[in-house]
This record gives C-alpha cells, structure tokens and sequence, in this order.
C-alpha cells in the first residue's frame, strides 16, 4: 500500500483528531499525516521540508480560519514559492461564503471539502482525494 | 303796481293829508312799506310786502297788525314796538324778527322801521312802516352757524360713528327734524345703527321697527337713496304702500321723511333718515340743506373709516408681533431696521428704542456683513430680492457677541419711500441641538445594529466549529462503541445527534438572517421562472405525492443568492407545514397597476390562522412547538428580510391553504415573459 503524506494545517484540535480519524481507514491509501497548527507553522513547516528528501507532503489539507496567519495567506505563500508551488491543497472550509470560495480559487487552491457534517461525508470526500492522487501519481 | 295805488287813493279818498301823503310815500317805495292806522292796523302795503309776506291777493294785508304776522315766539317783540309807536309817541323804533308768510306758513326775517306821523295838533295819526328783507342774511348766518356747528362737533367726535351721530343730532337740531337716525351698509343690505336722535316723545317704537328690518339695495326709502346716490323726501308717510314704517310713524306724528345718502370717494357710506311732524313738515329747501351737509360729511367719514380700519390693522399687526416668540423685523431698503418687536428684543438683548433707525448689521455675526451689505447693494440696484419669500438658515448675533443660529424668511413690500423689508427670525439653537442628538442617536444605533449582526454573525460561525466536532464525535462513538453502548445507549446518542443537527441548522439559519443585506452583492438579473423550477424540482423529488405548479414569472433584478433562499424557504415551508402529502403548491406571478410585481406561492394546505399571520414572520417563531415538526422557526424571518432588502413587502393571505405574496417595487425591473406558461412541474 502507498503511503500518502498530508500535511494538515487545523488550529482546532477536535477538527484534527476527526480528520484523522475519517482518514485512519481510507481504503487503499496508507496516510501520514503531519499538523500544523496555524497558518505560520505551515509556512515554516514547508520551507523545511524543502530539505528533508522523502519528508515532504504530498498533500496539504488548509483551514482557511486560524489565528497568526489564515488559510488564504498560507496558499499565497505556498504559490509564491518555487518549491511549492506544485503541491496540491486542498481548502477544508465550515464557511459558505462564496467570497471566501472564490478568493481561495484565485489563490490556486485545488479542491473544497466542507468540513466534516457527518464522518461518512468527510470519509467519502477524502477518498475521492486520495484515489485521485493515485491516479494521478501512478 | 300803478293800478294798486289807484284804487288805495279812492279808497281812502276821505283821509287826512298827512294820511293821503304817507299812503303815496308808502305806494312809491320799492322796499316793502305799509301804512299802520293809530290802532296798529294796517291800512295800505305796498306789493313788495305782500310779496314778502306771501299774500297773493292785492290788498290781503289790510286790516291785519303786527303780531298777528309775526312767528309767535316775536309776537310780543312786535306788539312792544308798535305800542312804543302809537300810543306812547316815539317817533323812531325798530323791530327785528321772524315773521310767518300768510299763506306758505314760511319763516321770513325782517326788520320793521316805525315812523310816527302825527296830525296837524301834534297826536299820533298813522305810522309808517318800511321793511328790511333780512331773510337771506339770516338764513346764510343760521347755515353758516349750521355747519360751524357740525365741524365742532366732528371735530370733537372720536369715531366715524359718532360723527354720523353728531350730524343726525345737528341737522335735526337746525333743520328742524323731529328724529334722525342712520342707516350702514353691511354687505348687500342697509342696517339701521342703534345710535339715533329725537326731539320730543313718541319715536322709540319708530326706531325699534327700524332696527328691526334691513334694506336691499333699492328697497324701502333708505335702500332707494343707497342705490340713487340721491337725497330722497317722502312727503306723506301716510301711503304704507311707499313707506313701509308707516304706522310706527304716523303714531310718533311723522308726516314727512328724507333719507339722504352720505357719499365718499368709495361710494355711499352711511344713508341718513330723517323725519319731520306735521307741524313742521312742508318746509322749502330743508332737503337741499340736508344733502349740502351730507356732502361735506362723506369724505370726512371715509377718511375718518380709513384711518379707524389702518389703526385697528396697526393695533392688530401690533398685538400679533408684540406677542409672537419670533423675533420680527423690519429694514429699509438701505437696511435700517424699521421695527423691533419683543420677541427681537428677547432673541438678541437690545430694546427696541435702541436699535430701530440702525443698520441690521449690528444683529449679523462679522464674517457674513459683507455678504449682506453686498445683498443690500443689490437690492437697492435691480429692485428685487433674492431672499424674498424664501426660508435661510443663518448666525444672528446677540447684544452679548454670542452667535446663535437662526431661521430667516423675508417678505417685502413697497413704500412711499421705496422698498421695504420684512424678516420673521427663529432661534433654532434647540432645533439643531436636537437634530444634532437625533443624528448621533441614530448613529449610535445603526453602528449598535451592525454591531448586534457582526456579533450574532461571528458568535455563530465560532459555535459552528465546536458543533462539527460534536457531531464528528458523536459519529465516531455510534460507529466505535454503539455495540457497547446497547439499544438504549444508542437511542441516546441518536437523540443527542438530532438536536446537535437542529442546533446547527439553527445556527446556519441565524447566519443567513444576519447576512442578507450585508454582502453587498452587485444585483443581477434574476429569472425566477428558471429559479423556481429548478427549486421545484429538489422539492418535488423529495416528496413524489405533492405537486407543484409553476405559472409565469418574470425576469427581476436582485441578489440572485437572496431570492434562491426566499422561494426554498417558501417551498420547504409549503411542504413542511402544509399537512398532507398530496399538497398541491402554486408559484405565479403578475404585474401590478403600478408597475411593481407581486408573486404568489400557495398551498392547499392546513392554513395558517389570521391570528399568527404576522406572527411567524419573526425570529424564531413557529405556530407548533420544537418537537413537534423540524424547522428553526426562521425561514420567514430570513424570507422578510430579504424582501425587505428589495424595498418589498411579504405577508400572508388565504382562506384555505396559505397563500404567501410578495409584493415587489416597481423599482425591481420586471420583464415578462412574452406569453404565459402554465404548464407546470408536476409528479
């Protein structure tokens, strides 16, 4: 089984517990999964691994509200840097502000997936994320 | 005159020659002269006092003596002189008096002169009398003293209407009318004023019939003068067929009436009534007297009126100004101040002999003088103001040096001396103090308002988190320890997730309400034909018994995520609280007179009760209880919201069923389809 690294960036430590937990028995896809806790750490967090072969994420699932520095300044750092500027992100988002939709778009995120309602939902969409990282890493 | 002579010669052929001498003398004289016989009687008049004393037949004076002719107040005057004469031997003596016209029963004045002829033994024969007509002389002196009189008494009147008294009681007085009184114009009739002279008994009930009638133009001798403009004489009051009073004043004597009308510049102003008795009556020229009089009395009256009407507007204009809050002012054109009533004296400090006669920018702060003695300058070049008529607000300045804000409107007019202004002034410091507080009040309260929604906005998106964790929890303890848990540990926890799930609705809910109208979302134009079918369709789908009409609805202009919630929130509410699953619900719309749109979505089901039809349009109301049906209780208040947002009004009607209507404004851009769909989604 192929490992798939993500690194989740959550303030909210229940939301990061439940994450995991969605993402503990995805089928297929072993998960290692890394957090930061704000905005900052991310970015900091990032710009170590560039050194780190085979530490590097593969995946960055992004709140958008976090204290010090929000979901939306981490993707404009993400898509300044040369090294990241590949990475798939992915914006977890309670919010259905549509500017805060479309302001992430803008920004270059990848995928929405609302924050979890129910597990199953949350399981299901991070499923379809995986298997499509698998295709398209295959 | 020749033949006169004759015939007194033959007759008297017998006399003395003395006699016969006097008799020639007499006969020759072109004044009037008569002959008296010792006994005073006359023996021969010449035809100028038969004349004068008005005895048509040659001759009709023979035989009569002095006191018989005389107006009887004289009679003893004229008996004392020709017995001086005759009997006592005076040679000279004179008398002077009125004497009565045989025939006419008119007054003449003369003065007598009585020479003694004596016989040739010296007695007393004859005497001969030579008569001075004084009768003009007199008449022009009692007119003169006529009017004199009436001047004085004009003079000395404080009130048109007492000159009109005055005259009534003066031309009685020297006319010899036995009551007067006058008559008023007050709108299209003639009134008879309660202020009347008599001399003598008996016309009290003369006037009170008078009082008691008015007089159109034309009607009864008072209203005939008003309308001639002409002296009138009724003279026989007896004929009730030309003189409707006439049984009150026959009873009072009258035998005569004149109405004469007091002329002014402006037209009649009063009509005078005058009556005479029978003794009295018949007298020449009493009404051309009466009419002179009246002639000299019009314009005094008039202008007398004019000035009593100026100074009762005067006193009026004062009252008003004295009494007003307002300061109340005027300038000339040169911008003098001309008045300064109380109020002014309050509002600025300075009393009103101290400032009228000075420059009204003694009241205007320093940095607006210019401005207005600029203003002035115009006035006074193009004749006109620019502020006339108009409301300003400016400073005022007081006595003090303090500045307040003040209210100006002028008027203008114009005076002999040229233009003039006028200028109602208003402190409006507690005005603006007031609008000031109310502007900061309602500041206040929008920033309070916008504070409240960031709030209830904020506070609702933080519990959101915590309630996805709750819910994750919850999913994962049903999923890792619902074997443990058992069948009622479970019932637990799917009753502990229900009300998490209603608390986040709830909590989705309060964010909408909080929203609609913060986003500022540009409008567009919004299809609701499209918009509504497609809601229909979700709705349908989900409950496959109900069906669902769509009619025709226009193309309007607004925030399409807004008018999405409104017609879900409506369907949903259709189906939710409608009570039995083959609710039918019809969405249509059409245009209103005025331009604006109004929309329907209705239903056949239970109802809502007139009672609570304005009641579930606030927050958190629902007709049942929580338990009993899902919902948050919010759906309408969203919904009136965002009508509100549009400038529109919602509200429920139906007799059965709900029938909810949206009126929205004309200013809502509307464009219809171009023929009507009826066709409807329906399962």
């Amino acid at each position: 089984m192929r490992t798939l690294r993500i690194l989740l960036v959550e303030d909210d430590h229940d939301h990061v517990f439940l994450i995991r937990r969605a993402l503990a028995d995805l089928d297929d896809v072993a998960v290692a999964i890394e957090v930061a806790g704000d905005g900052q750490q991310a970015v900091e967090r990032l710009a170590r691994s560039r050194f780190e072969a085979g530490g590097r994420p593969q995946l960055i699932l992004l709140d958008l509200k976090m204290p010090r520095m929000d979901g939306l300044e981490v993707l404009r750092h993400i898509r300044a840097d040369e090294a990241a500027r590949g990475l798939p992100v992915v914006v977890l988002t309670s919010s259905e502000r549509q500017e805060d939709r479309e302001e992430a778009l803008r920004l270059g995120a990848s995928w929405f997936v609302c924050k979890p309602t129910d597990g199953r939902r949350l399981r299901s969409e991070l499923q379809q994320l995986a298997d499509h990282w698998a295709r398209v890493t295959a | 005159m020749r033949t006169n002579g004759r015939q007194a010669r033959r007759r008297w052929r017998r006399g003395t020659a003395g006699a016969l001498r006097s008799e020639a003398l007499v006969e020759e004289a072109a004044a009037p002269a008569c002959v008296l016989d010792s006994h005073g009687r006359i023996i021969v008049a010449n035809h100028a006092l038969e004349q004068l004393l008005g005895v048509s037949a040659v001759g009709g004076l023979r035989g009569r003596t002095l006191p018989s002719l005389a107006y009887p107040p004289d009679e003893e005057l004229a008996e004392a002189a020709v017995r001086q004469v005759l009997p006592e031997g005076l040679d000279r003596c004179q008398v002077e008096g009125r004497w009565v016209r045989v025939f006419s029963r008119e007054l003449v004045w003369g003065s007598w002169d009585l020479s003694l002829v004596r016989d040739r033994r010296g007695r007393p024969e004859l005497a001969i009398a030579m008569v001075r007509n004084l009768t003009d002389m007199k008449r022009s002196e009692h007119e003169r003293r006529f009017f004199e009189f009436m001047f004085k008494l004009i003079g000395e009147a404080d009130s048109s209407h007492q000159v009109l008294t005055a005259a009534v009681q003066t031309i009685c007085h020297f006319t010899r009318c036995a009551m007067g009184q006058v008559w008023l114009p007050a709108g299209k009739v003639l009134v008879c004023s309660p202020t009347w002279y008599c001399s003598g008994y008996g016309f009290e009930k003369l006037h009170a019939a008078s009082e008691q009638v008015n007089y159109e133009l034309g009607q009864g001798l008072p209203g005939l003068a008003w309308a001639k403009g002409q002296p009138l004489q009724l003279d026989d009051i007896r004929d009730s067929f030309r003189f409707d009073r006439a049984a009150a004043a026959q009873r009072a004597g009258v035998r005569e009436a004149l109405a004469v009308p007091v002329t002014g510049p402006e037209g009649v102003v009063a009509v005078l009534e005058l009556f005479v008795t029978h003794e009295r009556a018949g007298e020449l020229g009493r009404l051309e007297r009466i009419a002179r009089v009246a002639e000299e009395l019009g314009p005094l009256v008039e202008r007398r009126r004019a000035n009593e009407a100026l100074a009762a507007s005067r006193e009026q204009f004062q009252a008003v100004t004295e009494a007003a809050v307002d300061a109340i002012v005027s300038a000339d054109s040169s911008g003098r101040l001309l008045t300064w009533n109380r109020g002014a004296e309050r509002m600025f400090g300075w009393a009103a002999e101290e400032i009228v006669g000075r420059p009204l920018t003694v009241i205007i702060p320093e940095r607006f003088r210019k401005l207005h003695t600029d203003g002035i300058a115009r006035v006074a070049r193009t004749g006109t103001s620019k502020l006339a008529g108009q409301v300003v607000e400016l400073a005022g300045l007081r006595r003090d040096g303090s500045e307040f804000p003040i209210e100006l409107s002028i008027g203008s007019w114009t005076r002999p001396e040229g233009l003039a202004f006028s200028g109602v002034l208003r402190d409006i410091t507690e005005r603006k103090r007031a609008e000031a507080a109310l502007a900061g009040a309602n500041r206040e309260l929008e920033r309070a308002n916008a504070e409240l929604e960031t709030l209830v906005y904020s506070a609702s998106h933080d519990l959101k988190s915590p309630m996805v964790s709750l819910l994750g929890y919850l999913e994962y303890l049903r999923l890792d320890y619902g074997d443990v848990l058992g069948p009622e540990g479970n019932r637990y926890l799917n009753r502990m997730a229900d009300s998490t799930v209603y608390m986040q609705q709830l909590l989705h809910d309060l964010i909408d309400l909080s929203r609609v109208g913060r986003s500022g979302v540009e409008p567009v134009a919004v299809d609701l034909d499209r918009l509504v079918r497609a809601i229909a369709e979700d709705a349908g789908a989900a409950n496959p018994r109900m069906e669902l009409r769509v009619g025709r609805l226009p193309v309007v202009t607004g925030d399409p995520v807004g008018l999405r919630q409104l017609f879900t929130n409506l369907l949903e509410n259709a189906v939710r609280h409608g009570g039995r699953p083959d609710l039918v619900v019809v969405v249509d719309g059409r245009e209103r007179p005025d331009g604006g749109v109004e929309l329907s979505v209705r239903d056949n089901g239970q109802g809502i009760p007139p009672e609570h039809r304005e009641r579930v349009f606030g927050v958190f109301e629902r007709l049942e209880g929580p338990s009993t049906s899902d919902g948050t209780g919010m759906g309408l208040a969203i919904c009136r919201k965002i009508v509100d947002v549009l400038g529109g009004a919602i509200g429920i009607q139906g007799d059965r069923g709900t029938d909810v209507r949206i009126i929205l404004p004309a200013a809502t851009p509307a464009r219809w389809p171009a023929q009507e769909l009826t066709a409807g989604v329906s399962r």
